[in-house]
């Protein structure tokens, strides 16, 4: 029995070892198929990027070809494992193959059931089986009967193998691939470095705000260009290019706003004001009133403050002799007279208005010099604006100086007299006057200058503090200087940048698109030239950021007035139109097919395109209204 | 009716007991030889007047050595008649024949009481048998006898006794029944019911006659010679040969699949065979299996084997299951008879044993 049992063993060896075989070649054949596939589709759409499938990685391939190979054993041997078959049945299985008569499964049988192997037909069968189990040539047959070997279809596996290879070594990977760009997005987002554009943008953020008045001012844009930076670097992932345009916009945006305050009134009265006081001679004596004539005469308004809290100290004090007090209060005096000169100076406005083609003598008469400017025939809006804010704020900065002049002599007569207190409230009244006179000339002018009537009246309520009125230049100053510098700073790092000139263009457009007037380019040519005279001509005169210039040709009409983009030749038409639906119908006939032949309408707009002139060409055909195609259009195409 | 008279054999009593001392496995050996040895003699016996139809004659003699019997169906004159005269011609033992005809009454069949007077004087019923009392009966053209003359068959071929006025006579033994019945002529017929078809154990398709066959036939038949057929077996050993095929073993795989064989024909069964249940109206009873297991034991005998294979099983499966199974009327129609259906279940069935056969 021994023998039928080792020829049912190698039997059912061979058996599991062929299904085994045949079930893992048919895995490995869909696996390598699936491969395939993968393949394929990661070269052509790349989706299948986005669970990780690299584009050109050896390892990834070897790897895949590793993994079909375990999982195709794997799968066999499940499937062997499945249907695994008993010794009984194998033996039935080799009777079969080999044609033995089921001699070989009955001896089997018999030999477990002892009341059967007790009988001598079934030990006879048994004894036969043994006999023929002998045959020494059995175990070949069994072998060829059992045979371990690649199924029909072997080769569609080492097929598939190759083409996946073939596939991954021959076909090119297509660049668009939304997944992979995705995924280089998402580094790039994390990684990428700041553009010199939002490296600018930042630095001008930090500038602005260092000066709070200038940063309360621009607070909505320093929010919009706070957000942008933010967005940039953790919002939605952008290309360095989107980044970079986003920052210009903002960068134009602060720009043009920065550009506005440089050129308010109150910016340009403080420069006036400095301009006057640059010419300021000082006192010969090195006292109080020297520092603080030095440092107006410098602009600084905050050493003049300091200077001036210390004249008050030494007029209210007692170490000054007598000789000192006099000393002092003529050079107090001697400066006020100064400005009081300087308040009266037309010689900047007569300059201007000499510049322009105008008499210079208008200077000396304000309400005078608006009418003859609102007149003037020779000057253009542009320019008759810039004369009027001229006008206005060399008479603020003059006002300012009357007050200055005042509050001179004032600190004089302290020094003078010590105790004499009541002069001031006086001459704070006649401030209060003289500036309350001043706001009846101004209310003709207009809102603009009511803050400035406001800061005299102010003053003057005050009994005439210096302090304060210095406070209100120094801040004005302060604005206005860092108005100039940031603009300066932006517009000087616009010009040094990489960036193509129609790049540049296309950030300008954009933000000229925001800002509020069509003469943006104008005004900012105006402010940047009186800044560069205010600050003595270090600053580089410079048109427009990028070298733009905006302005608007004058057109000429020819033959007809231009109603459309189409020049309609005579009169044009006024009234009904009456056009016979025939030829309406026509029109549009032509223009749906010149919209889909010769003008491809694009292709997101072509469902709209369609439908609409479809609609139209129904109504018409409901009507019974047959295209005719208009005259122009009779030789046509 | 012709009730012909055995002639004595000549060396049928030299013949061995087939069961005698089979336990012995050298005996057992032996007498099993001993009978394929007669078997074969019986075969070339009947051969040499039976032309052409080996297979018929075959599954005749399996039949007989199982103790079943056998409906042969054919069209006209191809020898099956012959066939049975000749077997009765082999074998020592008596043989009847009784032409089936639509007025023939079961009296005719099993016999009947009659009125004599006894030796002293007086009256009795006394019983006169019927050709049934005989140990191999021709049944000749069994259809064409009213179902009530075909039912007097019943009793005796599965009883293997006759029940005559209350008295019930034993047939002796041997007893087969060799039924013919024409397939093509069913006018004036009455076919046999189910019942009566489940008691022959073969239901043997006899062909037609090959070229070569037929020159034979003409060549022994159109000319003055005739074949003496001498008796090589008596009843008791056929009898014996009957218990000695009964010995045969089958291995639980081989009996596993004949069972298979006949649940596959059962429609809606758990075993059926999805495209048989659609070709088959009735399936096969459990005395197909014990036909087949039987028969299939004689033909591994007759092989010289001492078990049953599944060949053996595939070459009596047709003959055992044709009149056992109702082709339905899809099958029918689609020109299907029993022997397609059968055999296209046994080219579906598994080999293998299910897990659920140990």
């Amino acid at each position: 029995m021994d023998r039928i049992r080792s020829l049912v063993a190698l039997a059912r060896l061979r058996l599991l070892l062929q299904e085994w075989i045949l079930a893992s070649w048919f895995v490995l054949s869909i696996v390598f198929g699936v491969v395939l596939m993968i393949i394929i589709e990661r070269r052509v759409t790349g989706a299948t990027a986005a669970i990780g499938v690299p584009s050109r990685s050896a390892m990834w391939l070897v790897g895949s070809i590793a993994f079909a190979c375990a999982l195709a054993a794997l799968i066999g041997w499940l499937q062997v494992r499945a249907r695994q078959q008993t010794m009984e049945q194998v033996a039935l299985e080799l009777d079969a193959r080999i044609g033995s008569g089921e001699r070989l499964s009955t001896a089997l049988a018999l030999s477990v059931d002892e009341t059967i192997s007790s009988d001598a037909f079934a030990r006879a069968a048994i004894a036969d089986a043994m006999a023929y189990a002998g045959d020494p040539d059995l175990l070949g047959r069994t072998r060829e009967a059992f045979p371990v070997r690649l199924g029909n279809r072997w080769w569609v596996a080492p097929a598939l193998l190759v083409a996946a290879v073939a596939a991954w070594w021959f076909i090119p990977q297509r660049i668009n691939e939304p997944a992979v760009l995705k995924d280089a997005e998402a580094a790039l987002a994390t990684e990428r470095p700041k553009s010199p554009e939002e490296k600018r943008l930042e630095e001008l953020l930090k500038t602005v705000e260092q000066t709070p008045e200038l940063a309360a001012k621009l607070d909505a844009d320093l929010e919009t260009a706070r957000r942008t930076l933010d967005e940039a670097a953790n919002g939605p992932v952008r290309s360095p290019d989107d980044a970079a345009r986003e920052s210009l916009k903002r960068m134009a945006e602060l720009q043009q706003r920065l550009a506005e305050v440089a050129d308010s009134k109150e910016s340009k009265a403080s420069r006036e004001l400095r301009d006057s006081l640059a010419k300021l001679e000082l006192p010969k004596d090195q006292n109080a009133a020297r520092d603080l004539a030095e440092a107006l005469k410098q602009g600084d308004f905050e050493a003049a403050k300091k200077a001036v809290e210390e004249l008050k100290k030494a007029a209210a004090g007692s170490e000054l002799s007598k000789e000192d007090r006099e000393k002092l209060a003529k050079a107090l005096e001697n400066t006020a007279k100064q400005l009081e000169t300087l308040s009266k100076d037309p010689a900047k406005m007569a300059e201007a208005l000499r510049s322009a083609g105008m008499d210079p003598a208008l200077a000396n008469n304000a309400q005078a010099l608006q009418q003859a400017i609102a007149q003037s025939k020779d000057l253009n809006d542009s320019q008759k604006e810039a004369l009027q804010k001229m006008a206005q704020s060399v008479k603020d900065a003059q006002s300012q100086l009357g007050q200055m002049s005042q509050q001179m002599d004032q600190m004089a007569s302290q020094c003078k007299n010590p105790g004499q207190q009541g002069q001031k409230g006086e001459k704070g009244q006649q401030g209060q006057k003289g500036q309350s006179g001043e706001k009846g000339e101004k209310g003709d002018q207009g809102s603009e200058s009511q803050a400035q009537s406001g800061q005299g009246e102010k003053s003057g309520q005050d009994g005439g503090d210096m302090g304060q009125m210095l406070d209100q230049a120094e801040s004005d100053r302060q604005m206005a200087m860092a108005a100039d510098s940031c603009n300066s700073q932006s517009q000087g790092g616009q010009q040094s940048s990489g960036m193509s000139e129609a790049e540049a263009d296309s950030a300008l457009s954009a933000s000229a698109e925001s800002a509020k007037s069509g003469n943006g380019g104008g005004k900012k040519q105006g402010s940047s030239g009186n800044r560069a005279e205010a600050s003595g001509g270090n600053r580089a005169f410079r048109e427009t950021g990028f070298g733009t210039k905006l302005q608007k040709e004058k057109g000429q009409k020819q033959d007809g007035d231009v109603i459309a983009r189409q020049l309609v030749a005579g009169q044009s038409p006024v009234g009904e139109s009456r056009v016979g639906l025939q030829e309406v119908a026509g029109t549009i006939a032509t223009g749906y097919e010149r919209g889909s032949d010769e003008d491809p309408v694009p292709a997101h707009l072509r469902d709209v395109h369609k439908r609409y002139f479809g609609d139209l060409r129904k109504k018409f055909e409901e009507r019974g209204v047959e295209a005719k195609k208009p005259a122009g259009d009779a030789g046509g195409k | 009716m012709t009730v012909i008279a055995p002639q004595l054999p000549g060396d049928i009593a030299r013949l061995p007991a087939f069961d005698a001392g089979i336990e012995n496995d050298d005996i057992a050996r032996e007498r099993c030889a001993s009978f394929r040895s007669v078997a074969l003699r019986l075969r070339e016996a009947i051969g040499k007047r039976v032309v052409g139809q080996q297979t018929v004659v075959d599954q005749t003699l399996w039949a007989l050595f199982a103790g079943g019997h056998v409906l042969l169906e054919g069209v006209p004159g191809l020898g099956k008649t012959l066939l049975v005269r000749t077997l009765g011609d082999a074998l020592h033992l008596d043989f009847s024949r009784i032409q089936f005809t639509p007025d023939l009454m079961p009296a005719d069949i099993v016999g009947t009481q009659i009125l004599m007077d006894d030796d002293a004087g007086h009256r009795v019923m006394q019983f006169r048998p019927g050709p049934i009392f005989t140990q191999i009966l021709l049944a000749d053209e069994v259809n064409r006898a009213s179902p009530k003359s075909q039912s007097a068959l019943l009793e005796a071929m599965q009883e293997r006794s006759v029940t005559v006025g209350g008295e019930t006579h034993r047939l002796r033994a041997p007893f087969l029944v060799l039924a013919t019945q024409n397939p093509i002529e069913q006018e004036g017929t009455y076919p046999l019911p189910e019942a009566q078809l489940d008691r022959f154990l073969l239901k043997i398709a006899v062909p037609s006659v090959e070229r070569a066959d037929l020159h034979e036939i003409l060549r022994r038949t159109t000319t003055s010679t005739e074949t003496p057929v001498t008796p090589i077996l008596d009843g008791e050993r056929i009898v014996q040969a009957q218990r000695l095929a009964r010995r045969i073993v089958m291995a639980l795989p081989v009996q596993d699949y004949v069972i298979r064989l006949v649940l596959a024909t059962h429609p809606g069964g758990e075993y059926a065979d999805p495209q048989a249940a659609r070709e088959i109206s009735v399936g096969a009873s459990p005395r197909a299996a014990q036909a087949i297991v039987t028969t299939a034991k004689v033909r591994a005998l007759l092989d010289g084997r001492f078990h049953v294979s599944i060949a053996d099983v595939h070459a009596v499966a047709a003959s055992a299951l044709r009149h056992r199974i109702v082709p339905s009327f899809e099958a029918e129609a689609d020109g299907l008879d029993s022997d397609r259906i059968v055999s296209g279940i046994i080219a579906r069935l598994q080999r293998q044993i299910p897990e659920d056969a140990s």
